[in-house]
């Protein structure tokens, strides 16, 4: 019997080899960061609850909630040339819903330098070519935080609150809210209408491009045009089939700045995959450098599909008894195993363990 | 096949009217029976009923594609999930009721008996109120009557159950109806179904 191997165990070679073949560096690090880098950096985080604890000093450390935050300090950041790094780390989130703290087992990769469009589509190409390495139907949503901003931009006077609310019904696709809160707001008819086609449903990348241009600002028309000529260049090289153009990715503006997107696998009920454009983190850092990545959850990526019925545990039950030879039971053993059986050797049935079949020394 | 969580009780029912009249029916739902599934093989569809207050976990979690939940759980639990249409019926609101005679004292904390935890805090904590939270899990109209607490944040309807219990609406925090929502891995996998239905569904509703 030969067992399968979870997504966890068995992806990780091979995307390493992809990444390899692209010129990434294998990049690994500790498990724990001085908790001060998570604190500066809170809104980088989904949730802001690490785990900490105190080294010998005093020093307040933590558990690594993101790998992206450690690379980019770390990082040789200039103009002149890029840093390609991939990783394979875990990280310790705290699950919004169960209030549980997980370890998520990620991989991911990331370029920090000179950050331009050529960069852009070979990060993307490298998030579709690790969607294609699941084996499974997959679908990369592609936004763009820029067009986000330069809409909403144009609201005069637009308070915190309501910024945030646009965000959270463009995200949730709701535009029936959308248009309530653009007409409580009195936001002019153009811009009302771009957010409806942003939260509204998504008909292919080029459909949906071609829809937003027709009512989009001017504001938002470099953003569309790098979209398009992003859209363009991978439908060139092969890749585009599975990319969609969807703005209910958002990402927080102060960190993300131009193309984000979330990687999406049949019969898992989220992404599995994130990543974008963050050149606002690093001039958080003081860092004058652009910086795209991604990184994949191979934790969210287990098979929830249904083992079956007639799959056993072990293809063969072996048992001995006090007088059995011990020489006998092992020789019986590896003829069984060589004829590619799994053999499991006990005197007794072991419990809630399901054979093929048994037989006895 | 499409699997489509429905809210049990008086809004299921209208629920699935609704999907009926756009050809989705699946009669054996109207009988009076135990089971919980539903399927109708050759409209590709299967209906599960569910409390409505889960309805939104059974969709975020991809157990269900769509579904059809209150706005008010979907502020109690925001759920990762797209709202995709406010099907303009079920409408009630999320509101703040006390005795008749009641005047807040801001020298302590206000006592707020609901079962709607984070819609209560997140309301009182915009207006800076110090409140002190009492979950309950029904008859929330009983507890400022007891002297449980000072005001309740609860669904009200008609406030006919508030009138029969000589309470009153004191503020109204948020509109409610009903919304179709839909799992987001569901929506790029089965985006054909997913937006004919939302587009029957729309022009349905919008001709009521």
């Amino acid at each position: 019997m030969r067992r399968i191997l979870p997504a966890e165990d068995r992806l990780p070679p091979i995307l390493a080899n992809i990444y390899e073949d692209a010129g990434f560096r294998a990049y690994k690090m500790r498990k724990f960061e001085e908790y001060s880098l998570y604190l500066e950096n809170r809104s980088f985080l989904e949730s802001e609850r690490v785990i900490t604890f105190n080294d010998m000093t005093g020093r307040l450390l933590a558990l690594k909630p993101d790998v992206t935050l450690s690379i980019v300090k770390n990082a040789k950041a200039d103009r002149k040339g890029c840093e390609k790094l991939y990783y394979r780390e875990s990280v310790y989130r705290l699950d919004r819903k169960s209030g549980e703290y997980r370890e998520i087992n990620q991989m991911g990769l990331e370029v920090i330098g000179d950050t331009d469009t050529l960069q852009t589509l070979e990060v993307l190409s490298l998030a579709v070519r690790t969607l294609e390495a699941t084996g499974e139907e997959y679908v990369l949503d592609v936004s763009h935080m820029g067009v986000i901003s330069a809409v909403t931009g144009l609201i005069d006077g637009l308070r915190e609150e309501d910024r945030a609310q646009i965000l959270y019904l463009i995200k949730t696709k709701n535009p029936h809210d959308l248009a309530a809160l653009c007409a409580r707001m009195e936001v002019g008819e153009e811009i009302a209408r771009t957010l409806a086609v942003m939260a509204g449903p998504s008909f292919g990348f080029a459909d949906s491009l071609r829809k937003l241009k027709e009512s989009a600002p001017a504001a938002a028309a470099e953003a569309l045009s790098e979209l398009e000529s992003i859209y363009s260049a991978l439908s060139s090289l092969g890749l585009a089939g599975s990319v969609e153009l969807d703005f209910s990715i958002v990402n927080d503006t102060d960190y993300y700045n131009g193309i984000i997107f979330q990687g999406f696998v049949k019969g898992i009920h989220k992404e599995v995959l994130s990543g974008g454009r963050y050149d606002g983190l690093l001039s958080k850092f003081g860092k004058k450098a652009g910086a795209l990545g991604f990184a994949v959850y191979l934790t969210d990526l287990a098979p929830r599909r249904e083992g079956d019925a007639n799959d056993c545990d072990y293809d063969v039950l072996l048992r001995y008894s006090d007088g059995s030879d011990p020489k006998e039971v092992l020789k019986k053993a590896a003829q069984l195993r060589a004829d590619g059986s799994s053999v499991r050797v006990e005197k007794e049935i072991p419990a809630g363990l399901r054979f093929g079949r048994t037989e006895e020394v | 096949m499409l699997n489509i969580a429905l809210p049990k009780g008086r809004l299921g029912n209208k629920v699935y009217k609704l999907f009926e009249s756009i050809g989705y029916g699946c009669p054996e739902i109207l009988e009076d029976s135990r089971k919980l599934i539903f399927e109708n093989r050759e409209n590709g569809v299967k209906y599960f009923l569910v409390k409505p207050s889960d309805v939104a976990i059974y969709v975020e979690y991809g157990a269900a594609d769509i579904g059809v939940v209150g706005k008010d759980v979907i502020i109690e639990q925001d759920p990762a999930v797209y709202e995709l249409l406010d099907l303009g019926f079920g409408k009630c609101r999320v509101a703040v009721a006390a005795k008749k005679d009641f005047r807040d004292d801001t020298d302590r904390p206000l006592r707020v008996a609901t079962k709607f935890v984070n819609i209560a805090r997140s309301y009182y904590t915009s207006k800076n109120r110090e409140i002190e939270i009492i979950k309950l899990s029904g008859s929330i109209e009983l507890a400022p009557i007891l002297g449980l607490s000072d005001v309740i944040v609860d669904i009200v309807e008609t406030g006919r159950t508030l009138v029969e219990n000589d309470l009153a609406v004191f503020e109204d925090i948020v509109p409610v109806s009903a919304r179709l929502i839909a799992n987001r891995s569901s929506s790029k996998f089965k985006a054909e179904e997913i937006n004919r239905i939302a587009e029957k569904i729309g022009s349905v509703i919008k001709n009521d």
